[in-house]
Order: C-alpha cells, then structure tokens, then sequence
C-alpha cells in the first residue's frame, strides 16, 4: 500500500559524514561532511530534479534516499516509511537507476540481466517474461536483448539500467544521472522516455549535470552545494531567484571599480558580477525586464573603443552558478 | 507488499542461474580455483604412493573436499569482489532480496563447481595409476557426502560475509585456504595435529563430515572417537552453528555497508 | 616540444616502485605478511603432516619442508608479476602505459624488482620456519652458499614470471597460466619427492622451470654439498634464468604486436 500523503520524499535537516584514514602504519581519520542539514520535499507525481557541482553531495542523498547508505542525523521518509528503520519495506516500491558502465553483470545477456533482477524484486513466476518484453520494448533494446552486455555501447548499457529500474513498476524512481557519457541521440531518447514515465504519474527524482535537461524536464528543481540545499523552485522560479529573467554581458579591455560601482546602482540591475576573459573583461548584469535603461547603463559606462554588449535571457545555467557561487562565497 | 513470500528460494534459484550462466559464458576461470586442491592432491597421493589402498582414499577425498573448500572460498570472494567491481552490489542490496540469499546460491554453486577437483583426482587414481578406491558402502558414503557439501556451504556463507565485509578479501583467502586444508585433516587424521588445534579443528563441520566419509571408506578406521553418530551430529551441529552464525553476521554486515556507504568500493 | 624519451634509469626505478604500489597492494601490510609469512608457513605444514602420514620414504618431513620453503616463492615471483598486467588491464591503465614512449625493458624490467626483494624474503622466511620449527639440520658454512641459491632462485623464477606475464597482454588474462604454474613445482620440482618418481616427459618440464634448480641447489647447499656439486646447479638456475628473460622481452615484444592488432588490451 502506497501512503495516502501526498509527498513521496520529506527530508529534514539530513546530514551524512563520511570518515576515511590516511597514512601507512600510523593513520589518522579524516571527516567530511557530504550532506550538512539538507531539508526537502518531493511531490507525488513530480519531476524533481537535484543540481550541484561535483561532491556537492548529490549521490550521497540520492544513496540515502534509496536505502544504499544511512544518514548520520536528521530524518528522511520515501513513500512514508523511514529510510534509516524501513529499508526492506521501502526497496519493493523504488526504482534505482546509477548512471554509467558499471552495475551490469556483463558476462551475460541484457535479457539475463533483467531475469535475474526480476527474481531478486519478486515480480510473479508467470509475468516474468512478459514484462522483461515489455520494459525491453520501452527501453528500445529488444533487438539486442540476447546480446552479452559487455558488447553493448554505453547508451544501450544505459538503457538496460533504465529497464531494470522500471521492472517492477516503481511509483517512484531515483535517476543518478541517467544520461552521462551518452551521445545527443540516445540521451534525447532516454529523455522522452523520462518524460513519458513522468505523464504516468511515476514521481522521479534526478540528479544530472545538464541545466537544459533539468530545465527541460522538472517541475522543481533543487541546488545542492557544498552539502547544503542552496534553493529549490520552478525553473522559472530559480532565475527570479537570483535577479531577473534578464542578462546584460558587457564585454572590454577594461573596467574600472568607478563604472561597476555605477552599474550597480542603476535602477533595474539586481547583481553585477564579473569574470575574466582572456585578454579581456566580463561584466555580466541580471536585469528585472521593463525596470532598466540600456540608455543610463550607457551612460554609466566611459568611452569604451572595444565595447560589446549582448542582450539575453537568464538561463537556468546562469542561475545555478550565481547561487553555486553565493554559496562559495558565503 | 514489502513482505512478499518467497523471496529467499526465488533468491537462491536466480542467483544459481546467473552464477550457472556466468560459468558457462567464460568457464575457464574454475581452473584457478580447482588447481591447487588438484595439485595438492597429486603430490600427496605421489607421497602416498606404496603405503595402501587406505591412502589413496585419503588422497581422492582429501582433494575433493579440498577442491570444493578452494572454489567455496575463492569462488565466492571472487563473486563478491566482482560484484564490488562491476558495480552490481549496490543494485543487488536494492532490491528487496536480503543479500544472504544471493549469496546463498552463489556458495551452493561454488561447491558443486569443486567437485570438478575431486572427479579429476579421482581419474588420475583411476585411470593413470590403475589403483582402485576401496568402497563398502556407496550409498551412505554418498549421503555423507552431500552432508560434507552441505557443511562446506555454510562455512561458506559465514567467509562471504567477511568478504562482503571487507576489501581485504585476498588475505582471508590465502589465510583462509591452507588453514583449512590442515586444520580439517581432509588429507591426513587430526589426530597427528598439535593439541591446541584440536578446538579450531573441531569447530569445523568439515572435520566431522570427513571423518565419517572415513568411517564408511576405510574398514577398522578409528576416527575422533565419538564414531559414525558422533561424527554426523557433529557435522549437523557445527554446520547449523555456522548457518545461524552467518545470518547473524550478514544482517550486521549489512548494516556496516549502508551505515559505512562501502558498498561501491573497490 | 619539451617531451622526449625517459632514460632507462628513470622509467626502471619509476616502474619498480609505482607498479606493485597500483597493481598488487605491495604497500599494504596484510598482503605482505600473507605472502611472506603465512602462505609459505601453512603450505608447508600441510605437506609435512601429509609426509607424516606418509610414513617415510624419499618424502621425509625434512626432505619436504625444504622444498615447500623454496617452492613458496611461486607466489611473490609467479604469480604477483603475472597479476600486475592483468591488473593494469582492469585499471584501464594498460593503454595509457603503453602509449607513453618508455621503453619497454626498464618498463618491464621494473616491475620485477619488488618481487625479487618479496622473493628473497619469502624463501627466507620459509627456511627459517624449516629450520625453527622443523630442526632441519644447516651444514656448517653453508650460510654463503645458501644465500646465493636463494638470490639465483628469486632472480631467476621473477624472470619465469616476467614470461608469463607477457601472455597476458594478448590473452584475456594470465592469472590462471600464473595458478597453474604458483602449483606446478610442487609435482615437476622436486618439492615434495624426488623427480625420478615422475614420468620421463613430466621429468623435462621439471628441467624446464627454475625452481627445480632453486630447490635441488638449496637442498644441496643446506647438506653442505661440495662446490664443485653445487656450480652446476647455480650454472643452470643463471641458464634457466637468464634464458627466462631473454624470452619474456621477447614475449613482451611479441604478444604486444599481437594485442595492438587484436585490440586485446582491453579485453580481460
């Protein structure tokens, strides 16, 4: 029975430590902390999405969250069973996929493969056969389902991850970042595929490197750094979030503190930052549209020879490393 | 939902499958485990050479245990560090299966590959040296047998858990291999080790169940001294010791692999 | 263009210290007291009870913990150096490695000197359980001698290694070729009873690999032999030796031809 709440995953205040040794004969322990006080919800039937650098600790929550690995404090419950006391109950109702090579037994076929995990997920004797073809059909590898897998590319390998996550027909679906190392073709498709499984009602949660794939596909999306949720909103959402739907780039030799001092206090300019370009400077201006003047934003500016300015709307990319960056600075 | 029945024989029976199919997809790899107790075996029986039939049991059923003890141990740490490096055992953990019953298959496999040690000693006697194999009783020898495979599984299934347990799983292996060999007196009576090893002998099912396939293959044998009924209880008591032993270590050992997030190391 | 090749020198001393430390755990406590102390101590008492039971004959308990002793060294010459390419195989690094322009002799070369030292120690600690634990009597002035069987025995069977190791570029792997000749010794050296026992054709491969001449040159300088009974069997441990090198760079050169034009250094 699935829990009449309508969150599939709350999470407050999780925190997780890791502790490693170093050194040969006399080591010492060494303590990071990968999640530091995360607190989150997912929606029954949501798309969510999880953003962050790398070791901003997002497989470690996704780890927890799928019952891989116990969190140090705080509490996380998936379908309303808590991952730390109800790992057996919550196992039968999730989908795990990792992205990558690893995780397949490669010595045997992709049919082999889903045969034996739809034995360890305890699908019924009679109906095994029949939803290995169907999730082989879904996936797109039926032809090459009898194929060892070690002769499988990296896509179809994928693929064959994805197939075995949906085996037993989880109402909720962890995806590690399902479409790294994949060519734009196989990753478009296994993206459709993510979509079609989300218009189903199947709750998925994502982790990815890709902003257009998190802007493309979630509903909400979440920025881990650093071990702490930084933000989580609507694509849409998150832009406003750090300043406006619009980006100004003014790119020169040079700028001096006086001019960026009178870029920021123009009216309409929420954040000024700026960053270096080879032999050039970056000034890159997030603007509320309709509340800044490209005229008085001329104006703040001395004669610049080399000046160019471009136009354009904040991207997801942009704001993601605006809060990744705040989140550095802080 | 969460506690649907059968998922321990469901378990058990697709493991066996993949460990069957992974076997037949590139069988050379029950070689490294067979040459030892096979080599082993061949040089004993050489020594033995001139001292009796007697010996020549000793020598097939010393390899045969040996054989099947060698691919238990490696097979399965084999099989759990494949698991590490393929990146199959954080699926594996997943799914709702306990692992214990993935294991379980796995070693039950392992045994019945070791056997393939046994029956080449036992044609190298046969065949090669012409020396036949004294048998008064096939049948029971046969039933004791199969007791023997079963005591070896459930050593096992504890070793697995150690190996799921740690990376240093190549150490437990060559600690693990040879101790046996002598400890078990699979080719020669306990009773000529020290005294102070007759607890870690004794506390092996093994032990016993060798024994008592000497009680049955040589005529006049005098064994451990408890007989034919000692022996079996001994191997029936110590291997549901190392059964019950291993559940409880495993649900530990899974437990360290989620509260120490391992499971994906190599 | 900074690059150029690496001296001989230098890829030599980076390879011997940098391989086993990636491929085989050297560094790691529990493999080296595995390899070097209780492999060789628990193989021996094994074949020592065996020759109890046995009850005399050529394979007396001293004739037999000799030769376990020597025959130990198998596992950190044979079988370690075999496991190196097939572990840099399984790392991905194989290709990498190849595709830098070191030479391929220090490269090799290299990998043999850790198990050459790990060789020593095994052997040695072997002989001293034989002679701790089994009172194996040592002639008088044999000490010298004994040291120098023991160094031509581990020179010589990391070069047999060295050999199989080669084959492992090419095939799948060389753990199991490695698994077959770690036990090999133990029925063509003469370990546990005297070659004359076995089959003439199994009496030549005993001729062919190392050990046999490791094993009869210690036994010899153990019993305080005379030199002149002794030199022959040192003469064929460098042969034998010598000759397994020679044959592994030239493998090496071979069954890396081969793997490039099958693209087998991938494949494990």
């Amino acid at each position: 029975m699935l829990p009449s709440s309508s969150d599939v995953i709350e999470v407050t205040k999780l925190t997780r430590s890791f502790s490693s040794r170093k050194g040969f004969l006399f080591q010492e322990k060494v303590a990071t902390d990968a999640l530091r006080g995360v607190d989150l919800t997912v929606h029954s039937g949501e798309l969510f999405g999880l953003l962050g650098p790398n070791g901003a600790g997002k497989t470690t929550l996704t780890k927890i969250l799928s019952t891989l690995l116990l969190p140090t404090s705080g509490t996380a419950r998936v379908l309303g069973r808590d991952v730390s006391r109800e790992g057996a109950a919550i196992r039968p109702l999730i989908g795990l996929v990792l992205g990558g090579e690893r995780g397949l037994y490669n010595r045997v076929s992709g049919r082999e493969n889903l045969r034996y995990f739809a034995d360890l997920y305890g699908l019924p004797s009679g109906s095994v056969t029949s939803r290995i073809r169907e999730v082989l059909d879904l996936v797109g590898l039926t032809e090459a389902a009898d194929r060892r897998v070690e002769e499988y590319s990296r896509g179809m390998k994928q693929k064959l991850h994805l197939a075995r996550g949906l085996l037993h027909r989880p109402p909720l679906l962890f995806l590690d970042e399902p479409t790294i190392g994949l060519d734009p073709r196989s990753a478009r498709e296994l993206r459709k595929l993510v979509r079609t499984l989300s218009s189903e009602g199947v709750s998925i949660f994502l982790t990815t490197h890709y902003m257009f794939e998190a802007e493309e596909l979630c509903h909400r999306i979440g920025i881990l750094a650093h071990g702490q949720m930084v933000a989580c909103d609507t694509p849409s959402g998150l832009q406003r979030l750090v300043g406006g739907e619009g980006t100004v780039e003014l790119e020169s030799r040079e700028f001096d503190d006086v001019e960026l001092s009178r870029l920021r206090s123009l009216p309409g300019v929420s954040r000024v930052l700026q960053e270096p370009l080879g032999t050039h400077l970056r000034v890159t201006l997030r603007v509320r549209p309709g509340q800044w003047d490209p005229d008085a934003l001329r104006g703040a500016l001395d004669p610049h020879p080399d000046l160019f300015v471009r136009e354009r709307r904040t991207t997801l990319e942009d704001a993601y490393l605006d809060l990744v960056e705040q989140e550095v600075a802080a | 939902m969460s506690k649907r029945p059968g998922y321990g024989l469901r378990g058990i029976e697709a493991s066996l499958r993949l460990s069957l199919l992974s076997f037949v997809a590139d069988p050379q790899w029950l070689i490294p485990s067979s040459i030892a107790p096979v080599i082993f075996a061949l040089a004993s029986f050489e020594m033995f050479r001139g001292s009796g039939p007697t010996l020549v049991l000793y020598a097939v059923l010393g390899a045969s245990t040996m054989s099947m003890w060698g691919q238990t141990l490696y097979g399965s740490g084999w099989a759990t560090g494949q698991d590490r490096f393929l990146g199959t055992l954080e699926p594996t953990l997943v799914a709702p299966t306990p692992y214990i019953y993935v294991v379980a298959g796995r070693v039950i496999w392992n045994v019945l590959t070791g056997l393939v040690g046994g029956v080449l000693v036992l044609g190298v006697v046969l065949w090669a040296y012409g020396q036949p194999l004294p048998l008064s009783n096939g049948l029971l020898f046969l039933g004791l047998f199969v007791a023997l495979m079963g005591s070896l599984a459930a050593v096992g299934l504890l070793f697995t858990a150690l190996f799921v347990y740690t990376r240093f799983s190549g150490f437990i292996q060559n600690v693990g291999e040879f101790s046996f060999y002598i400890i078990s007196g699979a080719m020669f009576p306990v009773i000529l080790l020290p005294f102070w090893v007759s607890p870690f002998s004794l506390a092996f099912p093994a032990t016993w169940a060798v024994d008592a396939l000497r009680y049955v293959g040589i005529p006049g044998y005098q064994g451990l001294s408890w007989g034919l009924t000692g022996d079996l209880l001994g191997t029936l008591g110590t291997s549901l010791a190392y059964l019950a032993l291993a559940l409880g270590v495993f649900r530990w050992v899974e437990h360290h692999l989620l509260e120490a997030g391992t499971a994906s190391d190599y | 263009m900074e690059s150029h090749r690496p001296g001989f020198l230098r890829t030599l001393w980076g390879n011997a210290l940098f391989s086993p430390k990636t491929t085989l755990g050297f560094m790691r406590v529990d493999f080296v007291v595995g390899e070097v102390f209780i492999l060789s101590l628990t193989q021996m008492v094994f074949f020592a009870f065996v020759a109890t039971l046995a009850g005399g004959g050529p394979s007396s308990v001293a004739y037999v913990v000799v030769g376990n002793a020597v025959s130990s060294v198998t596992y950190a010459s044979i079988f370690s150096v075999c496991q190196t390419t097939d572990s840099e195989k399984q790392q991905g690094t194989l290709e990498p490695l190849l595709a830098t322009p070191a030479g391929r002799l220090p490269l090799y070369l290299g990998r043999g000197l850790i198990p050459i030292l790990l060789s020593l120690a095994t052997v040695a600690v072997g002989l001293g359980y034989a002679v701790g634990l089994y009172h194996v009597p040592v002639a008088a002035g044999a000490l010298g001698p004994l040291a120098l069987s023991v160094v031509l025995t581990a020179f010589a069977m990391v070069g047999f290694g060295l050999l199989l190791g080669a084959i492992a570029l090419f095939l799948r792997t060389s753990i199991i070729l490695g698994n077959i000749f770690l036990f090999l010794g133990l029925v063509v050296s003469g370990v546990n009873f005297p070659l004359s026992n076995l089959p003439v054709p199994l009496q030549w491969v005993g001729y062919a690999f190392p050990l046999t001449w490791g094993v009869a040159s210690v036994r010899a300088t153990l019993d305080g032999a005379a030199f002149s009974q002794v030199l022959p069997l040192w003469g064929y441990l460098v042969i034998s030796g010598v000759a397994s090198y020679g044959l592994a760079m030239l493998s090496l050169r071979l069954f890396e031809r081969l793997a490039y034009r099958t693209g087998s250094l991938v494949r494990f």
